[in-house]
């Protein structure tokens, strides 16, 4: 994920997920699959339930709960592929 | 045996023997009950062995899941047949691999793989008043998230019966079977306390995973719910066959429940920790 320009909207009704405290499980429907989020990954679901965003808004959002750190847009880069790869997440041009 | 009706039928003098002292406080009717959840069978069959090196064979249904076991070991096959039967044709419950045990009000699962000391502690528990629910399998309500009790016999291997035996010099033990597929095995008769609730289910209060370790000081360790919903799913049977009812059935018994991991190598200690964290 590096197109800045891509707006990430959370899969609806495919997911079940439970959270605690900085870490969820969610259970894929389509696939049977039980997934374990780390906290990035937890994190970004929790943004992306208030609405859709992009890159930028993403991490600018991730700042408000972590020290933003030039490592921060790569790993949430990263984050983002993996969850977009298991059908969490959906790209689209913004 | 609690919710469900075993039919046995079997030639071998131990079985009975074995029914008779572990299986007494519950009803058993020596008739055709009509109705069994399982027809099931432990006998000796009609071959050249049954002179030479008399064997048994477990059936169920007519067909027979497992190789035949030298005589001596029938009441071990059957009490593992009986597991085998409810682990693989119970799918209205989540079945987890665990004891389950209750006091004051809430009930604890220890979950864990063989070797990890779960049996043995259960034993201990129970030997001092702890109601038993399962020494084996952890059978949850997929609506209310309730635990039902299935309290039979509890397994114990090795050098565990002389320690039980030692730690409870009162408990009803079995003589051991010798050189089985898991080593010698007695087994600890359910106490008629615990059989006579075998109806009542109980409300999940903590998850313990435990570990006996030689030389390990008696500590619970708190789990990330993450990391005990992970460990508890690996023990479940069905999860894969219930799919989302089972995700939310071990998201419902994690959410509810204290959740530690718990080393341990004295019982005697390791059942006053597990007082002080019912208390």
């Amino acid at each position: 994920v590096t197109d800045g320009a891509s707006l990430f909207s959370l899969s609806a009704g495919r997911f079940a997920v439970r959270t605690w405290q900085d870490r969820a499980v969610c259970y894929d429907a389509a696939s049977g699959d039980t997934v374990f989020l780390d906290e990035l990954g937890t994190v970004i679901l929790d943004v992306l339930g208030a609405g859709p965003a992009t890159l930028d808004a993403l991490i600018s959002r991730l700042g408000e709960r972590f020290t933003v750190e030039q490592e921060l847009a790569d790993l949430a880069g990263q984050a983002l592929a993996r969850l977009s790869a298991l059908g969490f997440i959906s790209e689209a041009p913004a | 045996v609690a919710s469900w009706v075993f039919h046995l039928r079997s030639d071998v003098s131990t079985v009975a023997h074995g029914i008779q002292f572990l299986y007494g406080d519950y009803g058993i009717e020596f008739d055709d009950p009509g109705f069994a959840d399982f027809h099931i069978q432990v006998h000796r069959p009609w071959t050249l062995r049954r002179w030479l090196t008399p064997q048994v064979v477990f059936e169920i249904g007519g067909e027979r899941p497992f190789h035949p076991f030298p005589a001596a070991q029938a009441m071990p096959m059957l009490e593992w047949g009986m597991n085998w039967c409810v682990s693989n044709f119970t799918n209205h419950l989540l079945v987890l691999h665990s004891a389950v045990l209750e006091r004051n009000g809430r009930a604890v699962l220890l979950p864990a793989p063989p070797t990890h000391g779960k049996s043995t502690l259960c034993a201990a528990l129970v030997a001092r008043g702890w109601r038993l629910l399962s020494d084996e399998l952890a059978l949850v309500d997929l609506h209310s998230g309730l635990l039902h009790p299935f309290p039979r016999p509890i397994s114990l291997k090795n050098r565990s019966i002389a320690v039980i035996r030692a730690f409870a010099p009162e408990a009803a033990i079995t003589e051991p079977v010798l050189d089985t597929v898991k080593g010698d095995i007695a087994y600890f008769r359910p106490p008629a306390g615990s059989v006579a609730r075998s109806e009542e289910p109980a409300l999940p209060g903590c998850v313990v995973f435990p570990r006996y370790r030689k030389g390990a000081a008696t500590k619970f360790t708190p789990l990330h719910k993450a990391d005990a919903f992970r460990q508890l799913a690996e023990q479940a049977f069905n999860y894969y066959v219930l799919g989302r009812h089972a995700f939310e059935a071990v998201a419902g018994l994690i959410d509810r429940s204290e959740c530690f991991s718990f080393e341990y190598e004295a019982l005697d200690s390791g059942v006053a920790a597990f007082e002080a964290l019912i208390a």
